[in-house]
């Protein structure tokens, strides 16, 4: 439970109160949209991007619950909370004892861990029983496309199971290198292959007496230090590269596909309002859209939605508060203002 | 020759009950309506004909996540011209199997689907062996109200020709049989109906006061006899809640099951209780269908379920290697909480109810909308109890009918699906409370009698635990662990 509640300190520390609790849930839940990527950017948190992919929203409302009956966490308005003293006191204490595993920061290829390691779970589950002369099992994921994919893995390799198997698990056991004994542990054991069962990250917990935030965390730091060691040298690792398909993932700015659809049409010369008309959407999420595009695009041109004077304006007020709420950015610029060009600086200045 | 394909295909060197006759008959081209206990290898009554007869095999199934156990254990079994369609597949995935129906052997759909017109001309023009209905009983049970296209069935088969109709069930009182035959226009049909008694599963019930007292009296029972069990409770709350109490006091291999956790947990979870590497399995009514297990020693309740049916269907997951086995049902007097507030949830309550209905007027929202089932849950109303409103409102579209008479009607109709809930509830509750031998007292509900009684058949017929006790103490513990590296070479190696 104690760290549970470290996370919980160490997260709405990092926010101050300026997201709510549900901002910080879809962080952790790795959602795909513009607020936030932008949020997991600007509060550096997005070592926490995509953690507890399968939290709860009771689970996490609950877990803020009880910091709250301990007083560790007050509630400054709807859903917002900061740190007591008291709450400041035991993340001091609670962090002599716990930490946040180092290979969550490794946040290049954030976007394909997830598809990664199903893939990988698929590759290796059909090779464990290839090699062992079972050609029938039961698939760990019902995923179509993965399973799909995995089907076009071998017509693609073309080169005999013994090998692949033995070049991957070779390869497999060097990239680990960087991790730990147990976050090596936690990610083959819950492999599946013939005539062995995969773990779930819960018994894991249990089996290494740790709590489950703390093993979720020390599997995605080890999925993400894998995927580095792939990235940094992909020749050495044929195989993982293959199943990480980097090289794809690469190529395309990581836009949610309503953004990207967006972009084309402010190409196209199109204003906000007609592009919101034509998308039957509201000119509300016709700007998030924006704010998505130049935060992901440094050489996106913002020129059209901003004057120069307001952008350095509002940049001034911004670096002159501590805060990096909207609603006092907002009042300290002034009505002329917008929340919207508040949000397109801080897009573009990456805070 | 049957026998041949029997231990070829399915790896069995008999059949059993029922499955020879029933096979026989659907060879020679008769409808077949039968009743066969769970656990008695329902499906090779219609696998095994596909080996047989020329053409695809047409197999209608309630439930998504049935469907797609059924599919994967065809194909672990090397069978790969079986697909599953239903409507949670994407345009792309629906348009390649409607592609690829000449090459199937076995297509497992759900009745929904089955009204698509392009996969119905698809189907005209091919061979059909068989038309199946499995979990027929759900004909009776949903067709009615909540799953009308149940009732099409029988001029859709029309269509597809002249192939004999399999219905299947595992739980059918008379008044179900009868329906299902009707409804399935088999009126001529051979009937095939096995006692649904379990002789080899000893029933037992035990009254507590209070909760805590319940699970000493799990922990207890769980502690003393034969495993591998299933733990079955009423909620997911309870399950992961039992799942830790246990762990703590035991050092057994538990792990919990419900409907929350991912798909592949579940499968993970799944695998490990089938291949011997848990001793227990704490779960909701969402762990079973399709679970092909033959050595579950115990089945308990923690908590009792809504329906005798579910009662029946889930203790037959016990002991379906023929041997000994128990089922425990504890009951404490707070239990009655969970199955009202089950059937509550059900269904949208008059307030919700009233606030939906004035949406839908002064927004003027079409009743066949898709955004009506956003609407009912903004207003308060469970997902289920929104899928039951959406299916009744869809009924009233295009009628041109008064809202406020629709908003009575429906009204009604919750009434209606309500009181025959409590019946079924109060059937179950009334078991529980029976003073009478247990077997009989379920038997009759189902019009039939305990031919042969065999010790040790229930508490109140008296039973000796002894038999159930554990020799001496099974130390069970996780083994011993293998490093990582030795996982990967046992995962990847052949040596």
């Amino acid at each position: 439970m104690s760290y549970h509640v470290f996370v919980v300190l160490h997260l709405i520390k990092k926010f101050q109160g300026d997201r709510s609790i549900y901002g910080i849930y879809h962080l952790l839940r790795g959602k795909k949209s513009s607020q936030t990527i932008q949020d997991s950017v600007l509060f550096s948190a997005q070592a926490f991007f995509n953690s507890l992919e399968n939290l709860s929203r009771e689970n996490w409302s609950h877990l803020i619950r009880s910091c709250c009956s301990k007083h560790l966490l007050q509630e400054i308005k709807k859903d917002h909370f900061t740190l007591t003293d008291k709450g400041s006191d035991t993340y001091l204490m609670l962090s002599k004892s716990y930490s946040i595993p180092a290979g969550l920061e490794l946040t290049d290829w954030i976007d394909i861990e997830t598809p990664f390691w199903k893939k990988l779970k698929m590759i290796i589950q059909s090779l464990s029983h290839m090699v062992h002369h079972k050609r029938y099992y039961y698939p760990v994921t019902r995923q179509d496309d993965i399973q799909q994919w995995t089907k076009n893995f071998y017509r693609y390799l073309k080169v005999n199971r013994y090998q692949i198997s033995k070049q991957l698990q070779k390869e497999i056991k060097t990239a680990l290198s960087t991790c730990s004994d147990l976050e090596s542990g936690i990610l083959v054991y819950q492999l599946s292959g013939f005539q062995v069962n995969g773990m779930t990250i819960e018994q894991l917990a249990m089996l290494t007496h740790s709590s489950l935030f703390e093993t979720s965390f020390l599997f995605k730091s080890s999925v993400r230090q894998l995927l580095n060691q792939i990235a940094s040298k992909p020749n050495k690792y044929p195989i993982l590269a293959k199943i990480a398909d980097l090289d794809r993932s690469a190529s395309a700015v990581s836009l949610t596909q309503s953004a990207r659809k967006t972009l084309k049409l402010i190409n196209r010369g199109l204003t906000l309002d007609q592009i919101a008309s034509i998308r039957r959407l509201t000119q509300n999420t016709i700007e998030d859209h924006v704010i998505e595009i130049a935060f992901q695009d440094p050489s996106f041109p913002i020129d059209s939605f901003i004057d120069e004077n307001s952008y350095q304006h509002i940049q001034r007020i911004i670096g002159s508060l501590t805060t990096k709420r909207l609603s006092v950015i907002k009042d300290a610029c002034g009505q002329d203002i917008s929340y919207f060009m508040i949000r397109l600086v801080l897009a573009k200045e990456r805070i | 020759m049957l026998e041949t394909i029997l231990k070829e295909k399915f790896g069995y060197s008999s059949f059993r009950q029922g499955q020879k006759e029933i096979i026989d008959s659907i060879i020679h081209r008769r409808d077949v309506f039968a009743v066969l206990p769970t656990g008695s290898g329902k499906s090779i009554c219609y696998l095994l004909p596909g080996y047989v007869m020329e053409g695809l095999v047409i197999i209608v199934t309630p439930l998504l996540s049935l469907m797609e156990d059924q599919c994967e254990q065809l194909r672990a079994h090397g069978e790969k011209r079986v697909k599953a369609l239903n409507s949670f597949l994407t345009y792309q995935e629906k348009e390649r199997i409607l592609g690829q129906l000449r090459d199937l052997k076995y297509l497992f759909i759900s009745p929904e689907m089955l009204q698509n017109k392009k996969l119905l001309n698809q189907l005209t023009k091919i061979k059909i062996a068989l038309f199946v209905v499995d979990e027929a009983h759900c004909i009776s049970e949903w067709g009615h109200e909540f799953r009308t296209d149940y009732l099409k069935l029988a001029s859709i088969r029309h269509t597809l020709g002249t192939a004999p109709c399999l219905a299947l069930t595992a739980t059918a009182n008379d008044h179900v049989k009868r329906d299902i035959i009707k409804q399935l226009d088999m009126e001529q049909c051979d009937q095939y109906i096995y006692p649904i008694d379990r002789k080899n599963i000893s029933i037992v019930v035990k009254k507590c006061e209070t909760i805590d007292e319940k699970i000493e009296e799990a922990i207890s029972i769980i502690k003393t006899v034969h495993l591998p069990g299933i733990l079955y409770c009423g909620s997911r709350d309870w399950t992961e809640q039992l799942t830790s109490i246990i762990q703590i006091r035991t050092n057994y291999r538990v792990a919990y099951y419900h409907g929350g956790m991912t798909t592949e947990d579940r499968i993970l979870i799944q695998r490990q209780f089938i291949d011997g590497e848990l001793d227990l399995i704490v779960c909701t009514n969402a762990f079973g269908m399709g679970i092909n297990k033959s050595n579950v020693r115990l089945v308990m309740h923690f908590h009792y379920p809504k329906h005798i049916n579910s009662y029946v269907q889930e203790i037959g997951r016990a002991g379906r290697d023929g041997k000994q086995s128990l089922a425990v049902l504890l009951y404490c007097p707070l239990d009655d909480q969970i199955p009202k507030h089950l059937i509550d949830q059900s269904y949208p309550d008059d307030d919700v109810l009233a606030r939906i209905f004035s949406r839908i007027k002064y927004e003027n929202v079409k009743l066949h909308s898709d955004q009506l089932l956003v609407i009912m849950q903004e207003e308060g109303a469970s997902e289920t109890a929104a899928q039951f409103l959406h299916y009744q409102l869809r009924q009233f579209a295009n009628k041109d009918l008064d809202i406020e008479k629709v908003q009575k009607m429906i009204k009604s109709t919750i009434q209606e699906r309500k009181q025959h809930k409590w019946r079924e509830l109060n059937e179950m509750k009334r078991w529980i409370e029976t003073k009478r031998c247990r077997r009989e007292a379920y038997l009759e509900l189902y019009n039939e009698q305990v031919i042969e009684k065999r010790e040790p058949c229930c508490d109140h017929c008296g039973l000796n635990w002894d038999i159930f006790r554990k020799g001496k103490r099974e130390k069970r513990s996780f083994d011993k662990m293998d490093t990582w590296e030795e996982r990967l070479q046992k995962l990847l190696n052949n040596n």
